[in-house]
């Protein structure tokens, strides 16, 4: 039996933020929980590669964004279907029409965005990352950080505020 | 001078230098585009923070929390019956890919019951403490869908409170119809019946695979079952 440490509390700690970037990244819950798995036993694993008094959350992230980009990434473009793209997130379960109607839009929005801006608006905006921790968990220069980080953005705008 | 793209999003998000900040800014004062431009922005980082603010509310399925706390269990899922052993082994013979996707959950139905020891989220089915329970995609649409007759993945048809007040949920996906009951942060599968052409050749209708489940659940509970409020207040309150 493993006895409760700074390293498992701050995982836990981090979980509900994990599943965010989780759902953000595969736009799916389910296969963000996955993902979520996946990653939380990557970084067990590799426990002893992280330093302490070092970030944990960017460390996390980076582990999870390059499990998505490694192994589920290629999975789920050779699976993807018509139905799973319009089921989007299927995050809130929202009862009323008019909130669903709005989770979809915003879900095809970031849907049609290609990966390297999505997961650049998502750090960002969604996940309150500066733009050098942000690129140094995707593992790219700054410059093309901020980059794609405004095109991405400039998309969002577009179809989101085209289709209103 | 022009203020290009790149760099007013950056002012937006609070990334500029302090000289870079002060040229966009004299450019804003001389422009009522570029405010536009900003406040823009604004709107859409409150609209993607709201977007996915429901998932930090939602509570944290079990199987994340043991996948931390207690990675042997999780990952190896107990020791396994010889039974179970077995059908892992029959699993394994039919060599079908791995699937970690929602949206194909319907495939790596078609296995089975994957008994999920040696890849957690591997199949719909796993064993923990010797019984069997829900894991991957079925886990968590147990735990965060409503019911609804909307097509998904995997259809929660109804919720129910059994005689021993513990919640249960009457599901079905393409393959499979089944009975889950919450018990100790699981949710453990009482019921679980193949149907549809998915299921290893032997055609069954789903509809009927349904109905025994659904005679099971009346047999649960002869009062019915849960209505709207009832289930989403229970699900709020993580199926306590």
């Amino acid at each position: 039996m493993v006895l409760s440490t700074d390293f498992e509390d701050g995982i836990v700690a981090l979980l509900p933020r994990l599943r965010r970037f989780a759902a953000g990244l595969s736009r799916d819950l389910a296969t963000g929980d996955d993902l979520c798995q996946m990653t939380i036993e990557r970084a067990l694993k590799a426990r002893h590669q992280w330093a302490q008094g070092t970030r944990l959350d960017s460390w996390m992230y980076r582990i999870m964004r390059n499990l998505w980009i490694d192994e589920i990434r290629a999975n789920k473009r050779r699976q993807q279907t018509f139905v799973e793209e319009e089921a989007g997130m299927a995050v809130g379960v929202a009862a009323e029409q008019e909130a669903r109607t709005e989770l979809r839009f915003v879900d095809r929005a970031l849907a049609r965005l290609p990966d390297e801006q999505r997961e650049a608006v998502l750090l960002v905006m969604v996940e309150g990352y500066g733009y050098q921790e942000a690129a140094d968990i995707i593992g790219c220069p700054v410059g093309t950080l901020s980059s794609r980080f405004a095109r991405g953005r400039d998309a969002l705008h577009l179809l989101l505020e085209g289709g209103q | 001078m022009t203020i290009d793209r790149d760099m007013l999003a950056a002012y937006a998000e609070g990334q500029l230098d302090e000289a870079d900040r002060a040229r966009v800014e004299a450019a804003i004062a001389a422009d009522p585009a570029l405010a536009e431009d900003v406040a823009r922005h604004r709107a859409l980082r409150e609209r993607l923070q709201a977007h996915f603010a429901p998932v930090l509310d939602m509570p944290v399925p079990e199987r994340l929390l043991d996948a931390v706390r207690a990675p042997e269990q999780a990952s190896n899922v107990v020791e396994l019956s010889a039974v179970r052993a077995a059908w892992a082994d029959t699993a394994r013979k039919l060599a079908f890919p791995r699937l970690i996707l929602g949206g194909a959950l319907a495939a790596s139905l078609a296995i089975g019951l994957v008994v999920g020891s040696q890849m957690p989220g591997s199949g719909p089915v796993g064993s923990a403490g010797g019984q069997l329970v829900a894991q991957g995609t079925l886990d968590t649409a147990l735990t965060t869908q409503l019911a609804s007759a909307d097509p998904q993945p995997v259809r929660v048809l109804l919720s129910l409170r059994n005689a021993q007040g513990r919640y249960c949920r009457v599901f079905q996906t393409d393959a499979l119809a089944g009975l889950a009951c919450r018990d100790e942060g699981r949710w453990k599968i009482d019921r679980l019946q193949n149907g549809g052409p998915e299921s290893g050749g032997q055609y069954r209708q789903a509809g009927s695979a349904l109905g025994d489940v659904m005679a099971a659940a009346q047999g649960l509970a002869p009062e019915g079952a849960l209505d709207h409020e009832a289930e989403k207040a229970a699900l709020d309150a993580g199926w306590k």
